[in-house]
Formats: C-alpha cells, sequence, structure tokens
C-alpha cells in the first residue's frame, strides 16, 4: 500500500481546480514539455532519470481531494515508474512521423482528472537514434518555471547517468505542501484584508467587460473552447521594444503591454482597459528551486484617460505594474469575490484578456482547442501566438487582431511621442476598403429641384392618378394644376426662395397640394403636426418664423389669427400653369430649401432641420431607382413631419405613382387593393394585416431593425423585397439602405443597414476622428449629396454638427449622426445603437437590441422591448412584451440564451407597446414595473424534495437561517469555496455526478433542484429495462 | 488635463465648423483666426455666422 499524506492545497490550486470544475473534459490545463535525451541512454536509464525528478519533487507525487468541501492536495510516497516505451525507428519516415505527433497530440489532448494520481502522463519514444520523454502534466502542479526547472534536472540526472558523477542538482530545502502551508498562514486576517483594499481601489470603476467587438453575442455559459494564431513578430521590433524599454527604466514585457493596452483601446472604445498580468509567485528564494504552481494572475488596470503619448502610457503601465506586482501574491479567487462577487457565468471575472512575455521558452508544441481568455498573447522571441475564444471570435478576426497589434506596436516603439489616438490600427488596403471601396457610390441623376422632377411626371403621365383618399381622386395634371394656383397665391402672399410657409394641415388631399404649392413657390414647407399641444406648436411657430402658415378649417383655432385658411375654391381663379422663376420673387435653385422638419434631440428644445431641393431630389432618385414599388400606390400614413414620410409623399409622385392617403387602422387604408410600396417603423410591423402589406417595396425605417421582427412578415410575404433604410433627417430620409431580396436568407439578431446611397458617403470614425477596421464599432458620420444646410437659424450647433470631412473633396462637411455602427466584412454597415444611449447595468454593458431580439423569439411573444430603469435606484434591466407568454418562464428560458447581465429582472405585460406619432417605440411611456416584494413576501417554501435538500446544504453553508426555493446562492453571499462545500454534499446525498458548473449555472435553490432530478431522470434513462425492473423490484420488494 | 483647443473655420461656401486645434485641417477650410474652446468656438460661430445660406445660394440670388 503506498503511503500518502494530505495538506491543504495551495490557493493557486484551489483556483486552478474550481477553474477547471466548469468543464472537467477539457485539456485546456494540460502543459505539455517533452525532452529529448542523448543516445547514448536506453528505456530503462531513461526511466531512471525521469523517476529520480519524480522522488525530488512532491509536487509531481500530488493529486487533489475535495473532502467534504475542503480542497487538499495529497502527497503520495515515491515509488518509481515504469514509462510506456515506444520504438519508432523501425518504421518508415513517413510513418513514423505521423505516428510521433498521433503520439504527442493524443498525450496533449487526454484531460488529466485531477483525482487520480498522478497528475501527468509520460511516455517514452524513440524517433531516430535516441529516446524523448513526451510529458504532459496538469497545471495544478506545474507552471512556466517549473518547466525550466524540469528540463534542468532532466539534464542534469542525464549527465549523471553518462559520466557517473553526483547529479548537480540543488538541494530542496522545503516542498510545495510546506509552501502552501505557509502561505495559508500569511495570506489571512488583517494582511489579506489589506491586500483586498489594495485591489478593490485599483479595480474601482474599471469595465467589468472589456468593450471589445464580438463576432458572436456572448454564450449563456462559457466553455474553454478556443484556438489560437501564431505568428512571428518582425526582425528586429523585439529588439525595438527592448531599447525602448532601455530608455525608458521599464521592462521589455511593459513595452508590450503598452502596444496591448493601446490595441485594446483603440479597438473597443473604452479608456481604462484591464489585461490579466501572471505573476511568477515566486518570491522567496525556498520556493525558487521547486516544481509546483506558484502562479497568481493580477489584474493590470490600464489608464488611456486624456489620449496619452505612447511614453506617457508606458510610464502609467510601469507604474501600475509595479504597485500591482507589489500585490501580486494576493489570490486571485479572493480578488474576485472581493471585487465581482455577482457571478456571470458568461463572462471571466475580472479581467477577460490576456498579455504574457515568455521570450526563451517555447510555445506548446500542441495546441489544445481550448483557451482561458478571451484574448491572450503569448509573445516569445522565436514562434508567438495569440490564443482566442472561438465561441466570441472568428478566425479572420484573432488575425486581424495580430495584424493591428504588431502594425501598432511597430508605430509606437518607432516614435513613443505619437499620441495612442494617432497610432495606425490599419493598413492601406483596409483604409481605402473603408474609406473609397465601400463608399464607390458616384452616380450621375438629373440636376434640378424637387419641383422639376414632380412637373416632369406631370408632363409626361397627366392622366395617371396621382392621389387618392380623402374623399377625392386627383390625376397628376389635376394635382399639378390646383398646386400651381395654390402656389401663386403664396407667392403673392410672400412666399418664395430663402421664406417658409407652415402647414397646420390634417392628412388630407390639401395638405398634399399644399406641400407642391409650396415648393413651386420657392418656400420651404414647415409641417406642424396639429396633434401636438398648444404650446408645442406656439414653439415650433415661432422659431421658425413663417412668411405664411397655411391652415385648415379645423385646425385654424391652433395657429395665429393672419393664417391663411384653406377654403374649397380657395385659389380657383389664379393660373393653373406651372410656375415659372418670372412668376416667383426669386429664382428657384436647387441649393435652396425645400423643407424645414424639426426634430427632437435627446437634450434641448426641438431644432429645425433645413433640407435643399439638391438634397431631397438626390434622395428621390435613389429612392425611385431602389424601389420600384414607389411607380404603383403608396400608402402614406405617417405624419409629414416625419422625415420617414418624404418617400411615400414625393417618391409617388416623381415616379407615376399614387399616393393614398390614410392612417394604418382607418378602412381606407385597405380600399383599392394591396399597396405596392408601404414604408413603415418596425413597430408598426406587428399591424400590418395581409390587405395593408404592400406588394413590391416594404420600407423600413426610423429605428433598429432585427430579423426577429421580420421573420413572420417575411414567411407570410415571401415575393416582397424588404428594406432597411436608415438615415437622421440631416442626411434626408434615408443615406444608408439594405435591400434583403425576396428569398434572401435573413439571420436573427440585427439587421444590416447596408450602404450608402448614391453620391453618399458613410464613414465610420473614432474619437480622433479616424476610420475604424472592419468589425470595429465606430461613430456614423455621413458626407455627400444628401447633407442637410444645417439647422435653421443655429449657426453653432450646426457648426457643431457639421464638421470638416478629412476624407472628401476639399471643403467638404461630414454630419456627425451620433449613432454607432460596424462594417460587417462583407461592406453593408451593422447600426449598434445611439452613441449616448450606451447603458450599463453594474459595469455591464447592455444592448438593448439583443435582450429584444431573444424576447421576441421566445414562443408566445408578439412584440418586446428592453429598457434600463433606476425606478427603485440602482439601474435595472426592465423587459417588456406583448403577449401571453409567463414571465417567470420567460426569465428561466432567457437565462438559459443569455449572458445573466441582459436578462431582465423584471417583467411587464402590456396590451400594446405604447408609440409616438411617428410610430416609434416611445421608450419615456414604457411604465415602471411593480415594485420588488420586500424580502419575506419573496420567500417561497422549497417545494419539492430537491429544492429542500438544497435550500437546507445552503442554509447550512451560508450560515442564513431561511433559504427559500427563489433565493440564490451567491446573493445569499456565497462565493466559489463555499460552493465547492455546498457541492460536494449535495454529491454526496443524492450520489449524482453534479458538475460545479451547474452551480455557477443555476445558483437559485429551484433551478439547480431542477438540475439535480434531471441528472437523476438522465441517469436512470440510461438503465436497461432490466436494470431498473430489479432497481423498483429491490425497492418495491417481491409483490407476488 | 487642459481642455481640447479648437479653432474656428471656414470653407470656400462660407460655412463655419469647428476643428481640433492639434490636428491637421482638411483642404478646403480655412482658418478664421478664432480659437478656444469648444464652446467659446461655437459661441462666436452664434454671433459671426449670420447668413446661412451657402455662398453660392447667396451670390445666385444677387
Amino acid at each position: 500500500m503506498t503511503r500518502e499524506w494530505t495538506f491543504p492545497a495551495s490557493f493557486a490550486q484551489e483556483r486552478v481546480w474550481l477553474a477547471n470544475q466548469l468543464d472537467p473534459g477539457s485539456p485546456v490545463y494540460n502543459v505539455s514539455n517533452p525532452w529529448p535525451f542523448p543516445p547514448e541512454l536506453d528505456a530503462d536509464a531513461v526511466t531512471e532519470v525521469f523517476n529520480q525528478v519524480v522522488a525530488r519533487h512532491e509536487a509531481l507525487r500530488t493529486h487533489l481531494r475535495s473532502d467534504d468541501g475542503t480542497l487538499v492536495q495529497v502527497v503520495r510516497e515515491h515509488e518509481p515508474v515504469r514509462l510506456p516505451a515506444e520504438d519508432l525507428s523501425g518504421l518508415p519516415e513517413a510513418e513514423r512521423l505521423a505516428r510521433y505527433h498521433a503520439i504527442r497530440e493524443e498525450l496533449a489532448r487526454t484531460p488529466i482528472p485531477l483525482d487520480v494520481p498522478p497528475l501527468w502522463r509520460a511516455r517514452l519514444v524513440k524517433v531516430n537514434e535516441a529516446w524523448s520523454v513526451q510529458f504532459v502534466v496538469h497545471h495544478a502542479v506545474f507552471d512556466a518555471h517549473s518547466a525550466v526547472l524540469f528540463t534542468t534536472e532532466l539534464s542534469a540526472f542525464t549527465t549523471a547517468a553518462l559520466t557517473g558523477a553526483p547529479a548537480a542538482v540543488p538541494e530542496l530545502p522545503i516542498q510545495y505542501a510546506d509552501f502552501a502551508a505557509w502561505q495559508r498562514d500569511q495570506l489571512a486576517g488583517p494582511e489579506l484584508d489589506r491586500q483586498l483594499d489594495f485591489w478593490k481601489a485599483h479595480l474601482a470603476g474599471a469595465p467589468a467587460v472589456t468593450g471589445l467587438p464580438l463576432d458572436r453575442p456572448r454564450p449563456a455559459q462559457l466553455g474553454f473552447a478556443g484556438d489560437e494564431v501564431r505568428f512571428d513578430l518582425p526582425d528586429g521590433l523585439l529588439d525595438a521594444v527592448g531599447a525602448l524599454a532601455t530608455a525608458s527604466a521599464a521592462t521589455p514585457y511593459m513595452v508590450l503591454l503598452t502596444g496591448f493596452a493601446a490595441l485594446l483601446s483603440r479597438v473597443s472604445g473604452d479608456d481604462t482597459v484591464v489585461v490579466g498580468v501572471s505573476t511568477a509567485g515566486r518570491d522567496t528564494a525556498e520556493v525558487a528551486p521547486l516544481i509546483g504552481m506558484f502562479v497568481n494572475p493580477v489584474a493590470l488596470r490600464c489608464d488611456l484617460t486624456g489620449d496619452p503619448t505612447v511614453a506617457e502610457l508606458l510610464g502609467r503601465v510601469k507604474g501600475g505594474l509595479l504597485d500591482a506586482m507589489e500585490h501580486g501574491q494576493t489570490p486571485f479567487q479572493k480578488i474576485v469575490e472581493a471585487v465581482a462577487p455577482q457571478r456571470d457565468p458568461s463572462v471571466q471575472p475580472i479581467f477577460q484578456t490576456a498579455l504574457n512575455f515568455i521570450p526563451d521558452s517555447g510555445l506548446d508544441p500542441v495546441p489544445l482547442g481550448t483557451t482561458k481568455d478571451d484574448l491572450a498573447f503569448d509573445v516569445t522571441a522565436g514562434e508567438s501566438r495569440l490564443v482566442y475564444r472561438t465561441d466570441l471570435f472568428d478566425r479572420a478576426t484573432a488575425e486581424a487582431v495580430v495584424a493591428r497589434y504588431v502594425r501598432l506596436l511597430a508605430a509606437a516603439v518607432a516614435d513613443p511621442g505619437r499620441r495612442v489616438s494617432e497610432l495606425p490600427l490599419l493598413d492601406d488596403a483596409e483604409r481605402r476598403l473603408v474609406l473609397d471601396d465601400w463608399n464607390a457610390t458616384g452616380h450621375a441623376r438629373p440636376a434640378g429641384t424637387v419641383v422639376d422632377a414632380v412637373q416632369r411626371q406631370a408632363a409626361a403621365t397627366p392622366h395617371a392618378t396621382a392621389l387618392v383618399g380623402d374623399g377625392v381622386e386627383l390625376t397628376y395634371a389635376e394635382l399639378n394644376a390646383a398646386a400651381n394656383r395654390l402656389a401663386r397665391l403664396l407667392v403673392a402672399r410672400g412666399a418664395g426662395p430663402e421664406t417658409r410657409v407652415a402647414l397646420a394641415l390634417p392628412r388630407s388631399a390639401d395638405l398634399l397640394v399644399a406641400v407642391l404649392a409650396v415648393l413651386k413657390s420657392g418656400a420651404a414647407y414647415v409641417p406642424v403636426d396639429t396633434g401636438y399641444p398648444a404650446a408645442r406648436i406656439a414653439y415650433l411657430l415661432d422659431d421658425a418664423g413663417p412668411a405664411l402658415v397655411l391652415a385648415a378649417a379645423d385646425t385654424a383655432a391652433l395657429v395665429p389669427g393672419d393664417a391663411l385658411v384653406l377654403d374649397p375654391g380657395t385659389a380657383d381663379d389664379l393660373d393653373a400653369a406651372d410656375l415659372t422663376d418670372a412668376d416667383r420673387v426669386a429664382p428657384l435653385r436647387p441649393g435652396h430649401p425645400a423643407y424645414v422638419l424639426y426634430t427632437s434631440g435627446s437634450t434641448g428644445r426641438p431644432k429645425g432641420v433645413v433640407v435643399e431641393h439638391r438634397a431631397v431630389a438626390a434622395y428621390l432618385a435613389w429612392a425611385r431607382d431602389a424601389y420600384p414599388g414607389l411607380a404603383g400606390t403608396a400608402l402614406l400614413h405617417s405624419p409629414v413631419s416625419f422625415d420617414l414620410t418624404v418617400t411615400g409623399l414625393l417618391g409617388p409622385l416623381t415616379a407615376g405613382g399614387t399616393v393614398r392617403l390614410a392612417a394604418i387602422d382607418e378602412p381606407a387604408a385597405r380600399a383599392g387593393g394591396k399597396p405596392a410600396f408601404l414604408k413603415v417603423t418596425p413597430s408598426h410591423l406587428p399591424l400590418l394585416d395581409d390587405a395593408l402589406s404592400p406588394t413590391a417595396d416594404l420600407v423600413i425605417g426610423g429605428e433598429a431593425l432585427t430579423g426577429e421582427q421580420l421573420a413572420a412578415w417575411r414567411a407570410a410575404h415571401p415575393g416582397v423585397a424588404v428594406t432597411n433604410e436608415y438615415g437622421p433627417t440631416e442626411a434626408t430620409v434615408g443615406c444608408v439602405a439594405a435591400r434583403i431580396a425576396p428569398g434572401q436568407e435573413l439571420a436573427a439578431g440585427p439587421v444590416p443597414i447596408g450602404t450608402p446611397t448614391w453620391n453618399t458617403r458613410a464613414l465610420l470614425l473614432d474619437a480622433a476622428l479616424h476610420p475604424v477596421p472592419p468589425g470595429v464599432a465606430g461613430e456614423l458620420y455621413v458626407a455627400g449629396d444628401q447633407l442637410a444646410r444645417g439647422y435653421l437659424r443655429r449657426p453653432g450647433l450646426t457648426a457643431e454638427r457639421f464638421l470638416p470631412c478629412p476624407y472628401g473633396p476639399p471643403g467638404q462637411r461630414m454630419y456627425r449622426t451620433g449613432d454607432l455602427a460596424r462594417w460587417r466584412a462583407d461592406g453593408t454597415l451593422e447600426y449598434l445603437g445611439r452613441r449616448d444611449d450606451q447603458v450599463k447595468v453594474r459595469g455591464m454593458r447592455i444592448e438593448l437590441g439583443e435582450v429584444e431580439s431573444a424576447l421576441l423569439a421566445r414562443p408566445g411573444v408578439r412584440a418586446a422591448a428592453a429598457a434600463v430603469r433606476a425606478d427603485s435606484g440602482e439601474p435595472a434591466l426592465v423587459g417588456y412584451l406583448v403577449g401571453d407568454a409567463d414571465p417567470a418562464t420567460l426569465a428561466a428560458d432567457l437565462a438559459r440564451e443569455l449572458p445573466a447581465h441582459l436578462v431582465p429582472t423584471a417583467f411587464v405585460t402590456l396590451d400594446a407597446l405604447p408609440l409616438t406619432p411617428n410610430g416609434k417605440l416611445d421608450r419615456a411611456a414604457l411604465p415602471a414595473p411593480a415594485a420588488p416584494a420586500a424580502v419575506d413576501d419573496a420567500y417561497v417554501a422549497p417545494r419539492t424534495d430537491a429544492e429542500a435538500l438544497v435550500a437546507e446544504v445552503y442554509a447550512d453553508i451560508l450560515g442564513v437561517e431561511k433559504v427559500g426555493a427563489a433565493d440564490d446562492f451567491f446573493a445569499l453571499g456565497g462565493n466559489s469555496l463555499r460552493g465547492m462545500r455546498a457541492m460536494a454534499r449535495i454529491r454526496a446525498e443524492v450520489d449524482v455526478d453534479l458538475p460545479m458548473r451547474a452551480l455557477f449555472g443555476s445558483p437559485v435553490v429551484a433551478d439547480l433542484a431542477a438540475q439535480i432530478e434531471k441528472l437523476i431522470a438522465a441517469e436512470l434513462d440510461e438503465l436497461s429495462d432490466a436494470e431498473v425492473a430489479e432497481l423498483l423490484a429491490t425497492e418495491e420488494g417481491p409483490t407476488a | 488635463m487642459a481642455e481640447t483647443r479648437f479653432l474656428v473655420v471656414r470653407n470656400d461656401e462660407e460655412q463655419y465648423s469647428i476643428w481640433s486645434a492639434d490636428r491637421e485641417l482638411p483642404a478646403g477650410w480655412h482658418d478664421t483666426g478664432f480659437a478656444g474652446t469648444r464652446s467659446e468656438c461655437l459661441a462666436h460661430i452664434d454671433t459671426v455666422w449670420t447668413d446661412m445660406r451657402p455662398r453660392s445660394v447667396r451670390e445666385a440670388a444677387s
């Protein structure tokens, strides 16, 4: 019987053990360390050398065991082992190598269970004339420095075997278990508190999750699946890194970190980044010669605020790293418990990126297909690598990260006086791609005004129907004539180029006539929504300073007394011919304003956007080409004060189509057959019944759109093209659009907004106005023909939002949209939300769109919204839904799909989502959720045996008196260690193989109980019928 | 940390804007000589940009 001794595990062993429990079947903690022996030694001699090293180091005779929830290390006495040996030297060359690689890979990729000694695998292989040992060991007992010691000792014992002299190996004054006991003693009480205080201060306010752009949303639970990109740093770069380090009294590692922090900040847009840094953990001389696991990760917070130069950042990194190293012995799991007690199994706590500099040791020979971090660089003097999480990133993205790191690092060390924002992120080809190739939108179009376009159409199709609705039907000739007559009256009342005419008219034929008449007079129309409160109407009329206000009999009371009230026959006696410049007070040019639309910013009072004929004509020319349905019937249902409406109003009138006037809920909207063209907001989609659904083009604008929102409608209308149109009023209706052809596959999640319209350029820029690479979030700037003139009588505001464009013809302006977007690899744009709407809950960035998509994908949810509210003080995520889904079920379903921070903590069921008059979701009108029930009321007594068991174990281990079915382990004060104990207790009670990750994924009593029941059921399923019968027979006893 | 300094700039259409003083000014834009914080520059523009018509529109009308 082999003797064994039990000692407390070290903190590092505990950390590795816990992490390993999240996926015990993964080889993520395997470390490969092959070593070649000289040909003079035969297999027996080699085995003897190997055994001598194992004999010296208790760590190589150690395994871990959980004793009633306390992790211990078990050290066994030394017993020489025989290593399996395989002589390949007789095989043909090709076979030999193939077999050799197969052995290495099999060893490297086979998980090593932590509770079965030994925690390593070794095999002797002879490829040519000499033996080598293929050694793979678990990280719980081995680290990078151990690898150096291991090979040094193999070498020393080999020399001894060859010469007969004693091996030149140092005395080992203590063993690993001694260190573990000493460490437990040191890092306790006030000293531990002092260290944790440092870390709490160091990490206060740092982002909980990196803002790196991901190729895919985070899964609800992270695994270790990973891959790696191997690369060589360009010749001389490490020398340059070293030279800058020397000149700055820093280390090369600090310079490499500076480059990495700069990259992370530039790509994520975060000005604080947190990077994982490994400390050797061998601070005393006694442990220097010991094989064992000493490494402790620490989190380095890098401050990039104020756009530092590379040299300044290096100084900050150096200071931060020295501070962090000074506290490098604080067990990382203690830091996690102190800083991030809220568990979110979708995110690695504290840091998600890491950088290691291992100049002299090579990389693991076998890529394991695993990773611990989202992104981690291992830089060496030879081959380097980037390890990445395949759940989150594609290989192409990882390759781009490597290329960017190398480019940025080279530029940084070449000129440390450069600001981080000025370091090159894109190469020339990428720059051309995003600035030119994806903006190659040049297109010839007819010059002229909107008036020219409408009159050209009226002359071409005088007898075609231009307008239906409001009890009338007008041909193009009739509509044009009516507009001409009214225009002459407006001119007589002072309307002309550079003046404005306000339209306080309900949706009616008169409104359409008036719009055209104002345009023909040369003035700009200013729609006044007659449904608005009187104060807002008064503000708008005061701000717009119209030369004239037009009203109808029933709206006259809303506007000043000198308004022109349109009666039947108002201008009947005037000439019906098209106006010429001679008929106007001044000539009309494409540079004159066509309309002024008021938009509400997130702050401040509504402002009038002045849009010129040039811009409207440019948009309409593009729209006529993009939307064949404009030559048919278009339903005009939205207010004319909303710029989305321009497409369905002026589009058909310049394409030979018919405008049908009706609200979406009026029977008139459905009279006369389906429309060919319809433009709506995504919030309208659930309202589109079959009679209202267009036959040619459905255009969606005004709000972000997801595939889930569209799925049902597209399935019911497979022959219709859908276009997702993006555009602020300042860039005229739509300046970026994505056409989804009939039958085209559309993925769930955000629908791309597509590509810029004719003669428009879309620029995605960072804070320093540099273009961002594909995949990276940038702020969207728009330049080109569709830009508005600016804000009416607001020069300062105009100057702030319409900026000099560094990437276009001289003197051009670009409009800063305030929207975030990113380029997809196919050159289409994806909308990411408002810049100022970036909401965070507990430090985690919340993508409301992602939450809404997930809600909509659930059965029983017809419409959904998500919002972050602070009704009870702390910001919380609230889900709103229309439908009969049960909120509790919904929450449980979402928790399986989404990261914990994206699962709403409260739900509100509504009859319908509140909409603004323009048909957009009215976020301000979303109600507050019911106040959460007081703690006592929230107590749900355990309902099943499994719940009772889990609740009892929680209560015991956490020292809590009353634990209910709805209580969360971590919310009650649990941590990983206590979790370990809880799981051990449960496993002992019910005898199921309950993995540690079950607790992280389902910390609530009821959920964990459900998992346990599922596991028991699964185990029953695995039994054969005979076994079940036997089991039942035993339990029930003989009945016959 | 000092607040970023901006310039008041103008193009040939006599449209005004602002530009960070330590960045290269794009072609076709000219420094008007006024510099200050962002809000100082915008306030200045509010007083000097009294006719927001582009120069080409203004000249065609006269």
